[in-house]
């Protein structure tokens, strides 16, 4: 796997936390081409928004109230069909729609 | 039971709010919350049993935790308290069986059981015989369908795991409190070990190149 660099950007409520909730279980359960050899340590904020996701809701908004959330998510991953492989890094920072807005007008 | 432990009395303070009734009115909680002095020791209740039957000793060493431990356990990894897991025969997986009867909540309820097996497996490495034990058993059943996928995981990473549905208490007059509990403690019946001879048989030496065991089989001959 070649070193790349995916970043998610998107203005606010255009759905990027709910989005990172679903590839993270998609990661998770090992069902897909993509699967993480072991979990991140700290799974906190993808769990959080999974829960309102598996119970039926769309998870609620980013922190607004700080321009560049304390929230980031980093899992290593592979590719099912190689587990030989090194793994490559997926690192998304939860950065607020409104900072991206900010960014765009300013 | 057979011998009395100076946990009990821990077990008894734990459970001293189903003694206490108001006047025939349910109290807000049967048992206590758990809460530690020392958030990074855990409280354990010992009890040996004997099988009245068979007579067969079992001991049981069960942890009293809260359930923020498990909690931080599947968010952040935090396992340097729950080491003893490791020296464990056999693991109870507790799951309220409330939640997979409701099915705005059963695939939360089911995602945090696999991320707390996938956890204890890269903390403990091979696992021992896995209990999925589901409580609450005296408000209904759980279906089979409810729990497959925790089975379908298990299986696929070659864990044992077995189910047993549980009622402490009991609303309902078909299910008696303490249901299935006899049936919880027999699944977890370790098996006998395979009894291998003190001494191999004789015959099995006659051949043996080494000249010590020549000897000895020489020397029985006579």
């Amino acid at each position: 796997m070649s070193e790349k660099t995916l970043i998610l950007v998107g203005g606010p409520a255009c759905g990027k936390t709910n989005y990172l909730a679903r590839v993270w279980e998609s990661i998770r359960s090992k069902t897909g081409s993509l699967v993480s050899p072991r979990p991140p340590s700290d799974i906190t904020f993808v769990e959080e928004a999974l829960a309102h996701l598996l119970q039926g809701k769309f998870a609620p908004r980013s922190d607004r109230t700080i321009a560049e959330s304390t929230h980031s998510f980093e899992i290593a991953v592979q590719g099912a069909d190689r587990p030989n492989d090194p793994p490559a890094s997926i690192v998304v920072p939860d950065v607020t729609g409104e900072l991206w807005r900010q960014a765009l007008e300013t | 039971l057979s011998s009395l432990r100076k946990t009990l009395m821990a077990f008894n303070e734990i459970s001293q709010g189903a003694l206490n009734w108001n006047e025939g009115e349910l109290p807000d909680q049967l048992t206590q919350h758990t809460e530690l002095a020392d958030d990074r020791t855990a409280g354990f209740l010992h009890l040996r049993l004997r099988h009245a039957e068979s007579g067969e000793m079992r001991d049981f060493l069960l942890p009293d935790l809260p359930g923020e431990w498990t909690k931080s356990l599947v968010d952040k990894d935090r396992n340097d308290r729950l080491q003893f897991l490791k020296r464990a025969d056999v693991i109870w997986l507790m799951m309220d069986g409330a939640q997979l009867r409701d099915e705005a909540r059963r695939l939360w309820a089911v995602h945090r059981m696999q991320m707390l097996t996938e956890r204890l497996r890269t903390m403990i490495g091979t696992l021992p015989p896995l209990v999925l034990v589901l409580t609450r058993r005296d408000d209904g059943p759980v279906p089979e369908s409810a729990y497959d996928d925790l089975i379908e995981e298990a299986h696929r990473y070659g864990c044992q795991l077995s189910v047993v549905q549980i009622a402490s208490f009991a609303d309902d007059a078909d299910v008696r409190p303490g249901f299935n509990v006899d049936v919880l403690m027999e699944a977890c019946r370790s098996k006998p070990a395979t009894a291998t001879p003190c001494w191999p048989p004789n015959d099995e030496m006659a051949t043996e190149s080494r000249a010590m065991l020549r000897y000895r089989s020489a020397s029985n001959d006579r």
